[in-house]
């Protein structure tokens, strides 16, 4: 089957019923996706598919045939870090890391949305992603101070 | 701690939290701002949500889908206060603090939710069927 993958045209032979969380991880090796729970509750491995957020470990590979797949690996670009990803280095954003790839994933869609980045507004646009060990405060912050740098209007390229 | 308590679902909502650590040094303070909020969110857990069921010796709720942790909308945004106070035996005047933050937040919910509604919930979590059965009593 063929799919894009943070830009890129892929063509993969694999099980249908592999999970997208799998075949990115284990078939294109972007293992910058991680797994935290497996059952859809905690948001590690989110990605996007076509802008949506998904969480990949309930995505069977067959959905994404023909779709624009996003990863952790395919938020920054030319090797430069978006202003989100800057900041949540220097704010804290990250402590131990496992949820960090979804996160970011979670927040840089959230920030092509064209919502304002209030506090409630950015709350809810992560709650789909679990974090153990910052409190999400100084993510929340991090996520706001981004908006301030990163323009708001709804941008389809950079979901790819 | 400031909570506010739902008389028809008796689930208790966190209106503000401030949680203040006296950490010695801090050497790197935005992650050690992160540490304490880390900590005190974890606990606000254990004092609302997280309970482990355990029979014949087994957890029975092993599972994301049963073993509830706080997402961001359990959680208001937290005031932060860092006392430091360097404490000569460790490094750099710096004092553990990872743990410490667990320790406060659970009585001080049970305290709020006591003040809020007059009954003492001595047993954790503070869930709604342990808060309806504290407040049914005479």
């Amino acid at each position: 089957m063929k799919l894009t993958v943070n830009g890129v045209s892929r063509e993969v032979e694999v099980a249908p019923l592999k999970r997208l969380l799998d075949l990115l991880r284990e078939d294109l090796e972007l293992t910058g996706t991680k797994e935290g729970c497996g059952e859809g509750e905690c948001g590690a491995c989110s990605v996007l598919i076509d802008g949506e957020l998904v969480n990949s470990c309930l995505v069977a590979a067959c959905q994404v045939e023909g779709a624009q797949v996003l990863t952790i690996e395919g938020v920054a670009a030319n090797g430069q870090l978006t202003a989100l990803q800057r900041i949540f280095v220097e704010r804290g954003g990250s402590q131990c890391g496992i949820c960090t790839p979804g996160m970011i994933v979670a927040a840089h869609r959230f920030l092509r949305s064209g919502q304002q980045a209030t506090n409630e507004k950015v709350r809810e646009a992560i709650a789909g992603n679990l974090c153990r060990c910052t409190g999400y405060a100084k993510i929340v912050e991090a996520i706001q101070l981004a908006a301030l740098e990163e323009p708001a209007s709804p941008d389809p390229e950079s979901q790819r | 701690m400031e909570v506010e308590v739902d008389l028809d679902t008796f689930e208790v909502a966190l209106l503000d939290v401030v949680q203040a650590a006296e950490i010695g040094k801090a050497i790197h303070p935005v992650l050690a701002e992160g540490q304490v909020e880390g900590g005190t969110v974890q606990a606000l857990g254990y004092a609302l949500l997280e309970e482990h069921v355990w029979s014949q010796g087994r957890i029975l709720n092993t599972r994301m889908q049963n073993y509830l942790i706080p997402t961001s909308l359990d959680v208001p945004s937290l005031r932060t206060v860092l006392l430091e106070n360097p404490y000569p035996s460790g490094p750099y005047g710096a004092k553990g603090m990872g743990e410490l933050p667990m320790n406060g937040p659970a009585p001080a919910v049970a305290a709020a939710v006591l003040h809020a509604t007059g009954k003492l919930v001595a047993e954790l979590p503070i869930s709604p069927d342990r808060l309806m059965r504290a407040l049914e009593r005479p």
